[in-house]
């Protein structure tokens, strides 16, 4: 209480330096017209947005529309993939076993999972659940070919990380880390005997009344709300499919609405109870608002947030501090589905924003425009502030796409004939890929969803084009051979993932020399 | 600087300053009205015998004052120019002076340790392969603390470095926020290995020299320079008395500066202006601001919240610690070792800093409690007496410590005696990292000594366990206990807490000469 006292205390000092800023906490003036401009500035086709404060809802309203060129419109009710925001949910999950005796934060994984397996033996050894909640295994933000639109299973997405050479020292810094978590998810299992799926719905979703969340967009088609994704080409919007995650659920796959996620919110800030029914204990829930690793802070964010001056890691949770207070939130991202958690337990202030369409920052916009009204400090003009961001981004990708054409050299030709490169290549951590000549061209395959045409580039480098509606917007993918002495193509590097090893093909009996 | 050393009033320090003294200084008088009156009536209720205050603002001195007496019992009064052990405050001059060979290209923050100590090495090979500079300034090991490596012992800091190898794990690597101060002294010799000069000297040459820092030195064996030093006091028997100084030179790199409150302002200045001191550069703002920033978080407990008003982050960076303060950032470090405790503390947003030296040891947070009213009177935030909340929270410690000394004298078996007779109980104990122990009978009374230094008599408690009363009384009562094999023969002491559980190894024999240890 005492704490609360201060804080008031401190935004009180604020208030009376600076007479433009709203005397008493609450929703900012006009914030359909804030959020509606927003929508259209980022030309974001839906967006739905709660309030919760003192454990009571104050707002929950839906824009704009589900699905381009259809007439319903986004309600408080819609659904929506959350992404990254369901990291939360699998560190509560994790908590509710913690309560039960079950297990405990530091418990080395391999004694839940006895196969699982990292790089370094000594890491395997020593690696603790904490250690898969909070971003810092040394893998750093690799591995996500694995699972995202792949075939494998969940198992088999966390079997193969073994072959992943960690990028910096185990627990050294952070590296966003989603396949971790995706470990934590089968910790759940091991440890329940039931899925991670189940476990959640039975063990949140139900006590807190979110009849309507799932964890698969299998589940998407039984229900008549719900926002469908979409993606920008070239700068018109169009709409793209679901994007599958049930191989990598734990760290990404749950849909919900706005109004289902204020009951999870009130959780969160009422220190695990909801509607007087305890989820889970306060030490879980102060745990897991616990910072574990430090992220560093760039100068972008010291330049949009001057009070800030600590960016952590806790479990499932980012925690930073902003005008004094503590700030527990996520960001969720995935094709076409872009959302935002936010928490500020002292001023019991919870903010969710979920959208469909790819966008750099309309959420941000949204969240820090609420937080700033209901702490009474003088706000910024986020809109703009993130408007520009996404402008200088925007503009950082294109003059890298035009760096890239004019890198490329002209008039050359592959070192050998297309048949020369069809084969079959592999990697221990990603699998198997293969290229094939059809109708003059190459086209690679790698599980069922990746089907690139290599367009020559230069050299022996081509350029896959996928074919993948919402993978083709982007510049393509580089694909650089290698040719060995021989003269024979070795292998192959896909750029951002590793490179391939071509598999030899058997020679016939008795020719070897 | 022989002006400032006649200064013996904070009000007359600032008239004396003259030329020194911004504007603003008159401000600061507003702002710090009161303080004076504080700090003195806070000594008395804390017991400490001297103190001495320095505070920078914007880069200048506005307030340097010391109060009470270097030792109790005489009249030598505490000025701004009296030298007092600066202890822990130390590493943040250890990670400096790394930061300054970060700008060399001599070393890089994520070098490996092994690549310039080939001779480091801990518990695990793997882990010895990835400790890398970074770790052994920011306390994330997951060694065990390890005082009693230095502390009495005599080892040099070479042979420290090698004794790192016994140190047993106490948290998974880098899982965990654990203080180390052997970290610092391999920290220490690393810079020595790099720079072919020894820890003192780089400390001198690239900081003391260029910062003016000409009251400051990196041994005790120096003080017989400086005739204005404070002595050093603990409690000892319901009484405030003087103890010696204790030798830190074999810690060197972790705790050994002695300075004062002018000198220490100067350092304060030299941190909060990124690296710059008087216009000329040190070190480079970037290497600097690494030694600023967080990488190890440090649980809040709740006495740190009561105390740390609108804190929700806490981490250890390279040589300083640092938390959120009221919506500030702030970067600090205390120090202690017998008889002396302080503080620095450096708001960079306020561009602010406050230096505390005192002279007492144990059951003294007096120092925290000014840091707390001079933060709070330059954030116009005032009100909270802050002496009386520290004092609140000692006398809370005391208790708790009384009732668990009541717990375990509840605990005592009464009647038992020891299962032989106490001359099969003297021998020689052995413990890898911790050197030699030696148990042995003087005046009918078991005697411990461990290393050339620490002593202490063994009362017997029950059974086969003793209650070691300590020649340094402020280390406190331990209980010991003898374990016996099947034979009856007594093999190991188990000294819990501080020490691992020494090895009997062989009968006390008459020796002399040989190697100082075996």
């Amino acid at each position: 209480m005492k704490y609360r006292r201060v804080v008031g205390w401190l935004s009180m000092l604020v208030l009376s330096l600076v007479a433009v800023a709203p005397l008493s906490a609450q929703l900012p003036d006009g914030l359909d017209d804030y959020i509606e401009k927003v929508r259209t500035d980022w030309n974001v086709v839906g967006i739905a947005v709660a309030v919760v404060k003192d454990d009571s809802l104050v707002y929950a309203k839906g824009f704009g529309l589900r699905e381009l060129g259809k007439p319903e419109r986004v309600d408080e009710h819609t659904l929506f993939a959350i992404g990254s925001n369901s990291k939360a949910f699998t560190a509560a999950g994790i908590g509710i076993l913690v309560d039960e005796g079950r297990m405990s934060w530091d418990d080395r994984v391999v004694e839940h999972l006895p196969w699982f397996q990292l790089y370094d033996p000594y890491v395997t050894r020593e690696i603790t659940v904490r250690d898969l909640l909070s971003h810092r295994s040394g893998l750093g933000r690799r591995g996500d070919a694995n699972w995202y639109a792949t075939d494998f299973s969940r198992e088999e997405v966390v079997r193969r990380i073994r072959h992943l050479e960690p990028n910096s020292s185990f627990r050294s810094r952070a590296g966003y880390q989603n396949t971790m978590f995706l470990a934590a998810g089968l910790v759940t299992d091991a440890v329940t005997g039931v899925t991670w799926d189940e476990f959640i719905k039975s063990r949140i979703f139900q006590p807190l009344g979110m009849s309507r969340s799932n964890t698969s967009t299998l589940d998407l088609a039984s229900d008549d709300n719900v926002a469908s994704p979409h993606q920008p080409f070239d700068g018109t919007v169009k709409v793209i499919p679901y994007r599958n995650l049930d191989n990598v659920a734990p760290a990404g796959s749950i849909n919900s609405s706005v109004w289902e996620m204020t009951h999870w919110l009130r959780a969160m800030l009422g220190e695990g109870e909801f509607a007087g029914e305890r989820l889970l204990s306060d030490s879980v829930v102060r745990e897991v608002h616990t910072p574990n690793i430090i992220y560093p802070m760039g100068p972008q964010t010291r330049k949009l947030f001057p009070s800030m001056h600590f960016s952590t890691y806790g479990l499932g949770w980012g925690l930073r501090d902003y005008q004094g207070r503590l700030v527990a939130g996520h960001t969720g991202g995935i094709d076409g589905m872009l959302s935002q958690v936010t928490l500020v337990p002292e001023e019991e202030l919870g903010v969710v924003v979920l959208t469909n369409t790819s966008n750099r920052g309309s959420f941000n916009a949204i969240t820090w425009y609420i937080v700033d009204s209901y702490l009474g400090v003088p706000t910024r003009d986020w809109n703009a502030l993130f408007l520009q961001l996404n402008q200088e981004a925007e503009k950082a990708a294109a003059e890298q796409q035009r760096k890239r054409e004019e890198g490329r050299v002209k008039a050359t030709s592959p070192s050998l004939p297309l048949s020369e490169y069809v084969g079959t290549y592999d990697n221990d951590m990603y699998g198997t890929m293969t290229v094939s000549e059809e109708d003059g061209k190459l086209v690679c395959r790698r599980h069922t969803a990746f089907v690139g045409d290599l367009e020559h580039w230069h050299y022996d480098t081509f350029v896959a084009k996928w074919r993948d509606l919402s993978m083709s917007a982007g510049p393509g993918t580089e694909f650089t051979f290698t040719l060995g002495s021989n003269g024979k193509v070795t292998g192959v590097t896909v750029q951002g993932v590793d490179e391939f090893m071509r598999v030899e093909k058997p020679e016939p009996e008795g020719t070897e020399q | 600087m022989s002006g400032l050393a006649l200064m013996g009033r904070g009000l007359f320090a600032l008239a004396t300053l003259g030329v020194a003294a911004p504007p603003q200084a008159v401000g600061q008088q507003g702002r710090l009205a009161g303080l004076d009156a504080y700090v003195e009536r806070a000594m008395v209720a804390w017991q400490v015998p001297g103190l001495a205050l320095a505070i920078v603002k914007d880069d200048s001195l506005v307030y340097a004052k010391g109060y009470g007496v270097r030792e109790v019992g005489t009249q030598k009064s505490v000025d701004t120019n009296t030298v007092f052990g600066i202890m822990s405050m130390t590493k943040a001059f250890t990670a400096t002076a790394m930061g300054m060979l970060v700008d060399e290209g001599r070393v890089r923050w994520d070098d490996r340790v092994i690549d310039h100590l080939p001779g480091f090495y801990v518990y695990n090979d793997w882990v010895t392969r990835e400790v890398t500079i970074r770790d052994l300034l920011s306390h994330r090991m997951g060694v065990e603390r390890g005082d009693f490596l230095w502390f009495g012992t005599g080892f040099t800091r070479d042979e420290l470095v090698h004794h790192i190898r016994y140190l047993r794990p106490v948290a998974g690597f880098r899982a965990a926020y654990g203080y180390s101060n052997n970290m610092f002294i391999t920290a220490g010799q690393l810079i020595a290995a790099v720079t072919g000069m020894n820890w003192d000297d780089v400390i001198r040459k690239r900081i003391f020299e260029p910062l003016g820092m000409t009251s400051s030195c990196t041994s005790v064996w120096e003080l017989s320079h400086f005739e204005n030093r404070a002595s050093p006091h603990e409690e000892l028997n319901g009484m405030l008395q003087p103890v010696p100084y204790r030798s830190l030179d074999n810690e060197a790199p972790g705790g050994s500066i002695n300075s004062t409150v002018l000198d220490m302002a100067r350092w304060a200045r030299f941190q909060l202006a990124g690296g710059e001191f008087e216009g000329r550069r040190l070190i480079s703002r970037e290497a600097l601001a690494e030694t600023h920033a967080p990488q190890t978080l440090i649980p809040i407990s709740e006495t740190t919240r009561r105390l740390s008003p609108g804190i929700h982050f806490s981490a250890y960076g390279f040589g300083w610690q640092m938390q959120d303060y009221r919506g500030r950032k702030l970067i600090q470090h205390s120090g202690g070792i017998d008889g002396q405790r302080s503080r620095i503390a450096l708001m960079p947003e306020e561009n602010l800093g406050v230096v505390i030296l005192t002279n007492r040891g144990r059951q003294n947070m007096l120092y925290d409690a000014i840091r707390n009213w001079v933060l709070d009177a330059y954030l116009e935030t005032s009100g909270n007496d802050w002496s009386a909340e520290f004092l609140a929270v000692m006398r809370e410690q005391e208790a708790e410590g009384a009732k668990e000394r009541e717990r375990t004298e509840r605990e005592r078996v009464s009647g038992t005696s020891p299962s032989l007779s106490l001359d099969r109980y003297t021998g020689l104990y052995l413990d890898s990292a911790y050197g030699k122990g030696r148990v042995s009978l003087q005046d009918g009374a078991l005697v411990i000594e461990i290393g050339p230094e620490i002593r202490g008599v063994m009362e017997h408690w029950h059974f086969d366990t003793f209650r070691i009363v300590w020649d340094y009384a402020y280390l406190g009562d331990m209980l010991a206990t003898f374990r016996l094999d099947a034979a009856g023969r007594v093999v190991e002491l188990e000294l819990p807490g501080w020490w691992p559980t020494f090895r009997r190894v062989a009968d006390l024999v008459p020796v002399v000469g040989g190697p100082r240890r075996p």
